[in-house]
């Protein structure tokens, strides 16, 4: 056996001066048809990454290690941690992996999401993670925080397509869904809100596709008693879309991409099907009413004192033009935290950016 | 017995009047009023067998057959006890290279961050000695500026803003 010296060496002291003193971040969102995760506040830089993952033998998913590294890396995604093999992304969906249900919990594949996020952006060494859960309650979610930060703060080995990594994750922060986006609003330098969002009493209504997520915050305070996630979310939606074409799977993620596209590009072709179906007639009916219930499970939850309306989320941005009247109706302001399905992630960043600096 | 009786060999023993003669003489007959020998001659022939260690060769090889026989069971024993015990310890052996491997990696990892530490430290040294001159020194002059590379991140005025709204946790 080797012996070693906890010394440093002269070649590390100049090398690393950079990396001490300048924490890199990794912003997730583990959503649960991609991870939206960034490095940086830029909005084009978040990466979106499919959600599935598949656990498989490491011999197995080593098979594509002799392809061409200059391929896609997001449709080629893999890795091996602690003598499991996994894929990522699409690449774990052309192995058969689905979605994860309803039923399944944001902390599986949690590590194994955030590893391939810091694989994608190249990187190693000390990394901060910042991530977002559902606020199903209040002890589920510290349960789940807690489960999260333990699995995750630590020094990890990860061989990433190949090459090995090494991560020494030091800080973990875990917020409620939603409140990323509220931090990227008041990130951003425009007159939106008056008065200013740390004044207010704001509703986060964050459209997902599982879970819808309503946040209650008083001048930036979380009210956890007032906040909830609500399983009313987009995969009903598309659900019902699937339901009016024959052999429509609405698990699929051609379908989600279709109902995505801007009007008059939205065609989806079931498989087995010799034609694509125009969605447009079938959202348009759809649409309003989906809004219309979404509205009236808002208006239940809303606590009295909220005067502003953020919206956020995939969902958020596709009822924005439906939702926003009904709810001008109720005398509420109504905003869309944009890019919606980025916002998240962005103001995750910024919280962990904070965190770090007063850290320091 | 009959065995005993038909021996044709006759062999006499005299006692004297010596006070040692005496005393096994009535040794001899105080063992053959209470004992099973009955007659002198047998009780003679019981003695000569210990006395001599003549080996009992009918009954002795059975003995014999079955304690080799009990060895070899003992050795077929001892050697799965033994395989047992090596894949016990071979498994228990290969837990701890994994294990070692696993520490050994981070360990790697604590020098890094380690040597990174020390780094910051040193690092925080040499710009306190470089404060009144700055120009005085081209190295020093580099690492500062590669320092530099990092945001300075108390001048951002959106953090500075957040960090007194935001929760330290949720």
């Amino acid at each position: 056996m080797t012996t070693r010296q906890l010394v440093p060496n002269s070649a590390m002291l100049t090398q690393q001066t950079k990396i001490a003193s300048h924490k890199s971040i990794i912003s997730a969102d583990l959503g649960r048809t991609a991870t939206k995760a960034c490095v940086s506040r830029n909005p084009s830089s978040v990466v979106f990454i499919p959600a599935n993952v598949a656990a498989m033998p490491v011999e197995k998913v080593r098979g594509g290690s002799f392809e061409s590294k200059a391929t896609d890396p997001l449709l080629d995604m893999w890795l091996e941690y602690q003598g499991k093999g996994y894929a990522i992304g699409q690449l774990a969906a052309d192995f058969g992996a689905n979605l994860g249900g309803a039923d399944q919990s944001k902390v599986v594949d949690a590590l194994v999401k955030v590893f391939s996020c810091a694989g994608y952006f190249q990187m190693k060494g000390d990394i901060a993670v910042v991530l977002g859960l559902p606020f199903y309650s209040q002890d589920q979610f510290e349960k789940e925080k807690e489960e999260i930060i333990s699995q995750l703060r630590s020094p990890h080995v990860v061989v990433y397509r190949g090459e090995r990594v090494d991560i020494n994750i030091s800080h973990v922060w875990v917020m409620p869904e939603g409140f990323g986006s509220l931090i990227w609003c008041e990130a951003q330098d425009n007159k939106e809100f008056t008065p200013e969002l740390p004044e207010l009493s704001v509703a986060v209504v964050d459209i997902g596709h599982q879970t819808t997520d309503l946040l209650m915050v008083d001048r930036f305070r979380f009210a956890r008693a007032a906040s909830k996630s609500d399983s009313f979310a987009m995969n009903k939606f598309y659900e019902q879309v699937a339901s009016k074409i024959p052999g429509a799977d609405p698990q699929s993620l051609s379908l989600l991409e279709a109902v995505n596209k801007p009007e008059g590009q939205r065609f989806y072709r079931p498989r087995g099907a010799t034609k694509p179906t125009n969605l447009d007639p079938i959202i348009k009916d759809l649409r309003e009413a989906f809004a219309n219930e979404l509205s009236e499970r808002l208006v239940q939850w809303l606590p009295e004192r909220v005067t502003d309306v953020v919206l956020t989320g995939g969902g958020g941005e596709f009822f924005w033009e439906v939702l926003q009247p009904l709810l001008k109706d109720a005398n509420l302001k109504a905003h869309l935290a944009q890019p919606s399905r980025k916002a998240n992630a962005l103001g995750q960043f910024i919280y962990a950016e904070a965190q770090l600096a007063t850290i320091k | 017995m009959a065995l005993w009786a038909k021996n044709k060999a006759n062999f006499s023993v005299a006692f004297t009047e010596d006070a040692a003669d005496q005393t096994l003489l009535a040794a001899i007959e105080k063992e053959l009023a209470f004992t099973k020998y009955q007659t002198f001659s047998n009780l003679c022939k019981q003695a000569l067998w210990q006395f001599l260690s003549v080996s009992e060769s009918a009954s002795s090889t059975q003995s014999f057959q079955r304690l080799e026989q009990r060895i070899a069971e003992l050795v077929v024993k001892f050697a799965e006890f033994e395989h047992n015990v090596s894949a016990e310890e071979l498994s228990r052996l290969e837990g701890l290279e994994h294990h070692l491997s696993q520490l050994s990696a981070q360990l790697d990892q604590l020098q890094g961050s380690v040597n990174s530490k020390f780094a910051q430290v040193s690092f925080a040294q040499v710009s306190k000695v470089v404060e009144p001159g700055p120009i005085e020194s081209e190295s020093v002059d580099n690492v500062v500026s590669d320092a530099e590379v990092a945001p300075p991140r108390n001048s951002d005025p959106l953090l500075e803003r957040l960090s007194s709204l935001l929760p330290q946790d949720f």
